[in-house]
């Protein structure tokens, strides 16, 4: 699982020419927008294949104050020309649209109000967002954004594996607890392992994961007996 | 005419949050929108219409008439100097 | 409804926006502080009074769906759905942690999603989920500056639609926790709930508690099962519809396995009768494959109730299909799509148990919910 924050005073146009710096339409966004945008940029920037589309990641934001801060900018236009441009920021939501939009993310994008900063609610509705039966990993926020100058903003991605008990994949050696995810290797007594993300039982049936997702010949069972292929 | 030029290439990068672009980057016959243009989107049209209305008097109907009028700034120039009311 | 009447109405001047509105509004005499509020409260309890639940279980939900919620006391009180959601949960009584969905003119049918998942992971045994919206100066003149209203009645998919009218409801509705293959009294629901203790969910799993766990709408002469629903991006433009129709074609393609296609009486669209979406939604019917399902288009009756929307059209679909015909979608006349959708002026008779809820909102997102009646007993 990948986090992150973006504090306070952080100047937001300094962080986009860091991290971004090819993304003019950044600048049409109101500030809750910038910040979910690039909290998310800081989150999957090293992600391969970053932009090619797909239906497999959720989005979603969480905030107590929605578009607060934009609602007051578009209402001071109200009065006499109601500026379009603001008006289709004053959503929760709109971040998840420019998300989905930068990153080809073609999936499920929600947006919700919580009463605080409730960190059980947040995972709770991630979990949930796992119920879609397409869905493997969850890009999650928190940007809450009383006011262009205050905010708390703050991500995770969280992949599917992170969330399946540790119980149910054992590395062969019996290390549990953190146990064997399918994808990194580990390393155990200097020598590189790499699991098959199977369930298996220790010292029973093992099961090479040649052919499984992985390329054959760069993947062991760790369990030279027993070993069916 | 120069000046209205100039003054609304200032409006425009305004009004659009065109970052970092100066008068001298917008050329006066330029397509404002597509991909050979500036890249201006529907809600942008939409600021522009309220841009010529703030700003100059004229009251646009419809997206479809300003999709007309926002085709340069040249174009835009000369459709202010002959409508506007401010 | 089935008698063609409609709820809008030319307001000369409604709050003060300097045009004249067509629009569906809710009386306001005697009403003080927030109707957005009040008529959330008055709806869920309604809903929650027929269901015979508890509001204050702990095993009792609560979700909220609104766009703007409060808004029009901005600068003058605290109008964050947070604040709103608060006074509304403590007016019935729950309390439970209240969640408050708020994506776009999906929020409705989004908040649904998310109540099912949560009796799936027996997170809690009944969901109350409250959708609602209410107009203000701030969304009319909004939508003004987009230039998407219509002065007139709107045309859902006809051939000369300008635009969208604007619309106030609440709709509120429980669903429950059943076991699959069992017609779901209450008793009968309650004999399935494990202990609290064994919360599955406590171990942070992503799956359902119960294999064969259904989420259930009780009404007096049918019991309705939400079989699923699903939410996805076009990850095009922030507020105009995907011009292929990625998102609301997704979202069907994923309903379709789950149900026999003869099976489908109707597909509520979204049909806002702006020119862009009503054409969206009709090659994302083409490339779902269902053209020659029946097609309705409530908002001509109501126009669009943005937060109460999902939850509103879903509701008055379980209606009509109880009576096993389809709406009629008022102020049709022309079909003004591309793509040859059938959609109808008149009421018409339909088969099949099921129909499939599509909304779209800004932010482009597209939401998607497929509903089965059960056997009556």
């Amino acid at each position: 699982m990948r986090t992150v924050n973006i504090p306070a005073g952080t100047s937001l146009t300094d962080l986009y020419r860091e991290h971004v710096g090819d993304y003019p339409k950044f600048f049409k966004m109101d500030t809750a927008c910038k910040l979910g945008f690039l909290a998310a940029e800081l989150l999957v920037k090293e992600d391969p294949d970053r932009f090619v589309p797909r239906e497999d990641r959720a989005v979603l934001v969480f905030s107590r104050s929605g578009s607060l801060a934009d609602d007051r900018n578009y209402a001071a236009t109200m009065e006499d020309f109601p500026s379009p441009a603001l008006f289709v920021y004053t959503l929760p939501n709109t971040v998840t649209g420019e998300i989905a939009i930068r990153n080809k993310y073609e999936g499920e994008t929600s947006a919700f109000v919580l009463e605080r900063f409730d960190p059980e609610q947040i995972l709770d509705q991630i979990v949930l967002a796992f119920q879609d039966r397409m869905t493997r990993s969850v890009l999650a926020l928190w940007v809450d954004c009383p006011s262009d100058e205050q905010w708390e903003a703050r991500g995770w991605l969280v992949d599917l594996q992170d969330l399946l008990p540790p119980e149910e994949h054992h590395c062969c050696h019996g290390q549990g607890g953190g146990g064997c995810c399918g994808r990194h290797h580990h390393d155990e007594g200097g020598e590189e392992h790499h699991c098959c993300g199977h369930h298996h039982e220790e010292g029973g049936e093992h099961h090479c994961c040649h052919g499984e997702g992985h390329g054959e010949g760069e993947h062991h069972c760790h369990c030279k007996e027993n070993n069916k292929e | 005419m120069e000046n209205l030029i100039n003054e609304l290439k200032l409006k425009v990068i305004d009004a659009l949050n065109l970052e970092g672009m100066t008068p001298e980057d917008i050329e006066n016959d330029a397509p404002l929108f597509g991909d050979e243009g500036l890249g201006l989107d529907s809600i942008d049209v939409l600021e522009l219409i309220v841009l010529l209305e703030k700003n100059y008097g004229i009251r646009l109907a419809t997206p479809a008439d300003g999709k007309k009028v926002f085709q340069s700034v040249a174009v835009m120039a000369d459709y202010v100097a002959a409508n506007r009311t401010k | 409804m089935r008698e063609g009447k409609s709820a809008l109405r030319l307001h000369p001047d409604a709050f003060g926006c300097g045009q004249p509105v067509f629009a569906s509004l809710l009386p306001r005499e005697g009403v003080s502080g927030s109707l957005f509020q009040a008529i959330c409260v008055q709806a869920a309890r309604q809903a929650m009074a027929e269901a015979g639940i508890d509001a204050a279980s702990p095993r009792t939900g609560l979700v909220v769906c609104s766009v703007k919620g409060y808004i029009e006391a901005l600068g003058h009180e605290d109008v964050t759905l947070a604040a709103s959601a608060r006074k509304i949960a403590d007016a019935l009584g729950v309390t439970t942690p209240p969640l408050v969905v708020s994506n776009a003119c999906i929020s409705g049918l989004a908040g649904m999603v998310e109540g099912r998942r949560m009796l799936l992971a027996g997170l809690y045994d009944q969901v109350v989920v409250v959708g609602a919206e209410v107009q203000s100066r701030f969304i009319v003149t909004g939508f003004q500056s987009l230039k998407a209203l219509s002065d007139e009645a709107c045309k859902p998919f006809d051939a000369t639609r300008k635009g969208l009218n604007l619309g106030e409801a609440a709709a509120a509705v429980v669903i429950s926790t059943s076991a699959g293959d069992i017609m779901p009294t209450h008793e009968q629901a309650a004999s399935a709930r494990p202990a609290a203790s064994e919360n599955y969910f406590s171990g942070r799993y992503p799956k359902s508690q119960f294999p064969d766990a259904i989420a259930t709408l009780t009404r007096a002469d049918a019991v309705w099962e939400l079989v699923e629903g699903v939410i996805r991006n076009d990850a095009n433009h922030i507020s105009g519809p995907s011009r292929t129709g990625e998102g609301s074609y997704k979202a069907l393609r994923y309903l379709l396995p789950l149900v026999d296609k003869e099976d489908i009486a109707f597909v509520s669209v979204h049909g806002t009768s702006t020119l862009y979406n009503d054409e969206m939604e009709s090659i994302a019917l083409e490339r779902a494959g269902l053209l020659d399902v029946p097609v309705c288009a409530l908002k001509g009756t109501f126009g669009h109730t943005m937060g109460a929307a999902g939850i509103l059209e879903s509701i008055l679909s379980m209606l009509a299909l109880e009576e096993g015909v389809v709406l009629p979608t008022r102020g049709f006349e022309t079909l003004g799509v591309s793509r040859p959708v059938r959609v109808s002026a008149v009421e018409m008779r339909v088969t099949g148990n099921a129909f499939i809820k599509l909304l779209s909102g800004f932010g482009g997102v597209n939401g998607a919910l497929l509903f089965k009646k059960r056997k009556a007993e």
